[in-house]
């Protein structure tokens, strides 16, 4: 911290006995140019500045070098010198110089140590030194600024990663059913063909019997009961009938399993930036599958979609907002419950409502909820974010999403999105919402 | 009777074609009963003799877990097994602490493995029930004290447990206190030790491999793993390799635990008279790593130069 006794400059002091003419031709001299006022003392101590102006003054009128020349400075000098101290900011001195600086400027300021003179101070060099301290203070506000962007885009990034994570996880985990059967069916395939290879090479050999006019009968009934034996040992009957079966399940299975894998994909898809016609209710459909992995044994999915127009918006942010709003549903229901998911078409909207038979938000929560970092959930098991992100998306899209909630009964949160509209211009925005918001009450 | 294409497998699940699957793959081996409700999989065990459950866990009536809970007090002898898509570890707590299951088994699976652990399974079954007879048949054996053998050792390097286990024993039975895996082995040659509790993991040493050691050897000793760590495949560890009974996270509620130590102590009464029975090989999962099964024989033949009871020589 820079203090006023760095701007102290070295100056002539005059003492209040002085007489005005010497005092002018102090003043005359090229040391004193820099100064507007010289200080006065007593001893050591400031009793007052004689200014430049105040001796022009005389000096311009009528005789006054003859009429005042010999007075003293005491009766010519500004009694009520501006005094700073020497270790005060550059920062508190500032306005204590300003608010007694008149105009023009006519003076400087004394700086004093104790109350002793300690030297000179002049207007331009505090303004330089506020200048500096100005310039240097938008540096830190700029670098603050700068890492708190970062630090912002990276929150919202790990929210990201967060429920990008917990999608991945439960589809990976819903895979392995399908999974599970396929690779059981194909191993016991595989056995099955071993047995039939075995089957058709004891064939093989019976129809070269069979081709032998030369063959021992009793050969030939040998290799037919070995023929048979070994149909019914390695490739069973009961096994065959369900072949067909199998291999039906095989390929469902395979199905399934492709059918998650491009869900995944079209859900995060995040090289399809913006389309002008995507369908809400597929939308809808991949969120809920993705989110079976939160629902699936307790939580009742009730559709009702509606004939919905194709709108003009980001299918990934869209999926991003369902996904959070399907999975916020699930989590505040406690045991077994319903979430109802209706999409409708309305005057030039299409909504989407996600309602839930959970615990409800207590009415001093409410307000909050779409609050960055606000969260109800155990530090580390949420960024607070999720809610913030959605309300971000939808009004980028130029749409609203309000909640109603009634504690004890469930919530509900409403998407609305215009049908036609500018598409927003990124995929990636990092910014944070507004802290106002509309809301919609039970 | 003896005889496992005589025994009887049933399977649960939502995916019929898991069922179908599955069904086709056991049918050469054994009685195979499958449904995809779990309310009638439990009006099942309790109509009949089923030797063997294997359940999956995220069904949309009732979760595996507690399918396997309603098994076990409609038909404790039957052997519990759960086959889940889903690492979830509440799951798996669930499944040990309520369902006591015997195993844990990952979809997809290996039809080598499946196979194995169901035949092993059957086994278990068919042994403990014929035990179970023998027992019943067999004059009741005069038993003067009858829990008197039964001591507590606790393995943790923190003081907490040892005082928590102290607190709800009191002075009915010895508690004993390790706080590593040398004064743990020592003890369990030098005492009659029925119930060990256990941190995870001790001074770095993981205490998996003493519970897989000591289920092969002393089968009627029974484990409770007590730990703040949410590590899903190491409980899936204890359970198949070390057959772990109860499974408590930290901070340790006191009711719980006192719960819990009822269960063991009887578990542990329970297993002297019938768990002999089961072959040494049937008891836990073999452990997968070469530097497992090293430390584990280590452990083995500490032990066993310790501990000269009668009962382990049979049966180790």
């Amino acid at each position: 911290m820079s203090t006023i006794a760095a701007l102290a400059r070295d100056c002539v002091a005059l003492s209040p006995e002085t007489s005005i003419a010497a005092a002018a031709e102090t003043l005359l001299d090229s040391a004193c140019e820099p100064f507007l006022s010289l200080p006065v003392l007593e001893g050591n101590r400031p009793v007052g500045v004689l200014t430049r102006h105040a001796v022009q003054q005389v000096y311009l009128s009528r005789f006054g070098r003859d009429l005042y020349g010999r007075r003293t400075v005491a009766d010519l000098m500004q009694r009520d010198p501006i005094c700073v101290e020497a270790d005060s900011t550059v920062e508190d001195a500032s306005p204590q110089v300003t608010a007694r600086i008149g105009f023009p400027i006519r003076e400087d300021f004394i700086i004093t140590r104790d109350g002793d003179y300690a030297g000179m101070g002049v207007v331009v060099d505090l303004l330089k030194a506020m200048d500096q301290r100005i310039a240097r203070r938008n540096q830190e506000l700029a670098g603050a600024l700068h890492r708190l962007k970062e630090s912002q885009a990276h929150l919202v990034q790990s929210e990201k990663m967060a429920s990008l994570g917990q999608m991945v996880a439960g589809v990976a985990h819903e895979l392995n059913t399908p999974l599970g059967y396929v690779r059981n069916n194909v191993e016991m395939l595989q056995g099955l063909v071993a047995g039939l290879r075995a089957v058709a090479d004891e064939t093989l050999d019976l129809v070269h019997l069979l081709g032998d006019a030369d063959a021992d009968p009793d050969h030939v009934a040998a290799q037919v009961m070995a023929t048979r034996q070994r149909l019914d040992r390695d490739a069973p009957q009961l096994l065959l009938e369900d072949l067909g079966q199998l291999l039906e399940d095989t390929i469902y299975g395979c199905t399934q399993i492709g059918e998650l894998v491009s869900s995944l994909k079209d859900f995060s898809r995040l090289d399809r930036a913006a389309s002008e016609d995507v369908d809400i209710n597929e939308c809808v459909a991949g969120a809920l599958l993705i989110a079976r992995n939160v629902l699936k044994e307790r939580v009742e999915v009730l559709r009702d979609l509606g004939d919905l127009p194709p709108i003009a918006c980001v299918p990934s942010q869209i999926n991003q907002v369902l996904l959070n709003l399907i999975t916020n549903g699930a989590q505040a229901i406690d045991g077994r419950g319903r979430i109802l998911v209706r999409t409708r078409h309305e005057g030039g909207h299409v909504s989407i409502t996600v309602q839930d038979t959970g615990k409800g938000i207590p009415r001093d929560v409410l307000p909050r909820i779409f609050d960055p970092f606000f969260t109800t959930k155990p530090v580390g098991q949420g960024t607070g974010l999720g809610l913030a992100i959605c309300y971000r998306i939808v009004q980028e899209h130029g749409g609203a999403l309000r909640v109603a909630s009634a504690p004890g009964r469930g919530t509900r949160f409403v998407v609305s999105l215009p049908v036609s509209r500018d598409l927003p211009a990124t995929a990636a925005n990092t910014a944070l919402p507004a802290p106002e918001h509309r809301r919609m009450h039970a | 009777m003896n005889d496992p294409r005589q025994a009887t497998v049933l399977f649960v699940d939502d995916e019929e074609r898991i069922l179908r699957t599955l069904n086709i793959l056991f049918r050469p081996l054994c009685r195979v009963l499958v449904t995809t409700d779990p309310q009638e999989a439990l009006r099942l065990v309790s109509e009949q003799r089923i030797d063997v459950v294997v359940s999956d866990q995220r069904m949309p009536q009732m979760l595996g877990a507690e399918l396997l809970a309603g098994v076990r007090e409609r038909s404790p002898d039957t052997v519990r097994i759960l086959l889940t898509g889903y690492s979830d570890l509440d799951a798996a707590i669930d499944a040990v602490n309520d369902g006591g299951i015997w195993r844990y088994l990952s979809k997809p699976w290996t039809v080598d493995g499946i196979q194995k652990t169901v035949r092993e399974a059957v086994a278990v079954a068919l042994a403990q029930r014929t035990a179970a007879l023998e027992a019943r048949d067999a004059p009741a054996a005069p038993e003067s004290r009858p829990d008197a053998t039964c001591e507590i050792l606790v393995i943790d390097s923190e003081p907490h447990s040892a005082a928590a286990v102290r607190g709800i024993v009191g002075g009915a039975r010895p508690v004993h206190e390790a706080t590593n895996l040398t004064q743990a082995v020592e003890l369990l040659g030098k005492r009659p030790i029925g119930v060990v509790v256990t941190e995870a993991m001790v001074n770095g040493d993981d205490m998996t491999h003493l519970l897989h050691t000591l289920k092969q050897n002393y089968p009627d000793v029974v484990g409770i793993v007590v730990t703040a760590m949410r590590d899903t495949p190491r409980l899936i560890r204890l359970i198949n390799q070390a057959q772990v009974f109860r499974y408590l996270p930290k901070p340790l509620r006191p009711g719980m635990l006192a719960r819990s130590l009822e269960a063991s102590i009887a578990r542990h009464q329970e297993a002297r008279r019938s768990v002999a029975a089961v072959p040494a090989a049937l008891r836990v999962e073999e452990a997968a790593s070469e530097a497992e099964r090293t430390l584990s024989q280590r452990i083995g033949s500490y032990l066993a130069r310790l501990r000269a009871r009668p009962a382990a020589t049979a049966t180790g």
